[in-house]
């Protein structure tokens, strides 16, 4: 189901531009996309891109697969990271082509885009 | 305020595989033993708090518990917030129903069939389910199990410590509980080297830092003093209560430091004039080993960082200075969504907890999470009528 809350920030990867909601009353962004600014109630809400630089907030390596998403199933072991990019928000991405053991907190990466079953989904890579 | 409220039944099925009972099932035979416990007739139920199957969800769970059951109370409603935290909210929700005169007697209960039941291929509750944002999170490989692992790998980070040291020693000490426990699905005595042999899910996390879920449920019967002081049986009291909601996703939870937890404690203390020192024995939600750390130290039971070697000084055992879950938790008891912490803090609280009866046990703490640390909650109960 297509909601008109969610689709931009698909349409903006697709377009390997990632956008997220920004409040036009107190200027904060929010991640994932929500009805209002959850901080202020504002309904003026505006996609604006992000920089795509961040820092892993805190990680895990995958080594069992499990869950529901039969993709990352097939490629155990994986990293997954809590991301707090530099707009103030923090979102949950794969940090990748690096070894998995290699990711650390507070280590600096860096927003792209991969191809997997789902489509183009936004990804992390560390940053330099 | 009025005269509170007691708990005053408890009922549990086998903990295990009941591969052809649904969860209903499973609920309809808690109750019964609740109330059988309890002694009193089932006409006498008048609100029932009932939190349907998350494996296979259904709607408009608690009619159909009535249904089944022939109950025809007056209020029927479901409580879904997660782990422990629903049932301490039925708990608090009865008891202010209780106490306001709009109710004498409910029963609140969950069960799930969470082991024979689940779709194929997925292991413990998938997130999918339960987070509502699987748009945001599932496409990374995410779970219920991920989740917990980043707000684990946090922990470790803050307080510079190693799985071994704050973990293993959390996860040996359910399973000694549980090989005491003949309602227990885990019960083969492990050590160190189990653990360290045990396979990564997802790192900070081992096997043995995971609960299994089991098929089970558990129901309790609660009433006013006037009802509990009628009937042949120990009551346990309600003392005090407290929750904080927070958020849901992972992505969104608060730092380690500013989780629910704390506040959740402070209000179930006040509201009891009690304080951490004056309890005999907790029941924390532990659906990793992670969950009781967070917990024991957000209660104020001991310091930040400090519950793995109150774990490793066997701190936690059902002898120790502060008894962790004596029936083995849902970590080796396996996970009845918390539902059976509540049923061991009063088994304590009666005397009837057999060799792993915590002595002179008067005062129990019941502490839990609702999905990952999203709301919080604790409750404080005490033997005998307040």
């Amino acid at each position: 189901m297509t909601l008109d809350r969610t689709s931009p920030f698909w349409q903006s990867v697709d377009a390997r531009a990632m956008a997220l909601p920004r409040c036009g009353d107190c200027g904060r962004f929010h991640f994932y996309p929500r009805p209002v600014c959850p901080e202020c109630w504002s309904d003026d809400l505006a996609w604006q891109p992000v920089g795509g630089r961040g820092a892993v907030w805190s990680y895990t390596v995958v080594r069992f697969a499990h869950g529901a998403h039969e993709g990352w199933k097939t490629r155990i072991p994986y990293v997954v990271a809590l991301i707090e990019l530099e707009e103030g928000v923090r979102m949950m991405g794969n940090v990748i082509d690096c070894p998995v053991d290699s990711v650390r907190a507070g280590m600096a990466v860096e927003l792209a885009y991969r191809e997997y079953e789902d489509g183009l989904i936004p990804v992390f890579l560390p940053a330099g | 305020m009025g005269e509170g409220a007691a708990i005053v039944g408890i009922g549990e099925t086998r903990v295990g595989k009941h591969p052809g009972r649904n969860a209903l099932d499973l609920q309809c035979e808690a109750v019964r033993k609740a109330i059988a416990d309890a002694g009193i007739d089932k006409a006498r139920i008048d609100g029932v708090y009932a939190l349907g199957s998350y494996i296979q969800p259904t709607q408009l769970h608690g009619l159909s518990v009535i249904e089944c059951l022939g109950l025809r109370p007056r209020l029927a409603g479901v409580v879904d917030v997660g782990g422990t935290v629903a049932f301490i909210t039925m708990v608090q929700n009865a008891m202010a129903a209780i106490d306001a005169g709009r109710l004498e007697v409910a029963v609140c209960v969950y069960g799930d069939n969470a082991a024979t039941h689940r779709a194929p291929g997925t292991h413990g509750y998938v997130a999918q389910m339960t987070t509502g944002a699987e748009e945001f999170e599932e496409i990374f490989g995410s779970s219920i199990v991920v989740s917990y692992a980043l707000l684990a790998r946090r922990y470790l980070d803050l307080y510079g410590l190693e799985p071994e040291e704050a973990f293993a020693p959390i996860a040996l000490a359910m399973r000694r509980h549980a090989t005491l426990n003949d309602n227990a699905a885990y019960r083969k005595p492990i050590d160190i080297e189990d653990y360290r042999a045990s396979p990564w899910i997802a790192e900070p996390f081992r096997r043995l830092d995971c609960s299994p879920v089991v098929d089970g449920a558990g129901a309790f019967v609660i009433a006013s003093p006037r009802v509990a002081r009628g009937l042949d049986v120990e009551p346990v009291s309600y003392l005090g209560a407290g929750s904080q909601a927070t958020h849901k996703i992972v992505s969104l939870t608060p730092d380690i430091p500013d989780l629910g937890m704390a506040e959740a404690g402070r209000r179930a203390f006040a509201e009891a004039g009690l304080t951490p020192g004056d309890v005999d024995l907790l029941t924390v939600h532990d659906g990793f080993t992670a969950s009781i750390s967070i917990t024991v130290e957000a209660l104020g039971f001991c310091g930040p960082g400090e519950c793995g070697r109150l774990a490793e000084d066997g701190g936690l055992g059902f002898d120790g200075a502060l008894p962790v879950n004596p029936h083995g938790g849902l970590l080796s008891q396996g996970h009845v969504g918390g539902m059976l912490h509540v049923l061991e803090a009063v088994r304590q609280l009666r005397g009837d907890a057999g060799p792993r009866q915590v002595r002179d046990a008067e005062i129990a703490a019941i502490s839990g999470n609702g999905n990952i640390f999203s709301i919080c909650g604790a409750m404080l109960l005490g033997k005998g009528l307040a």
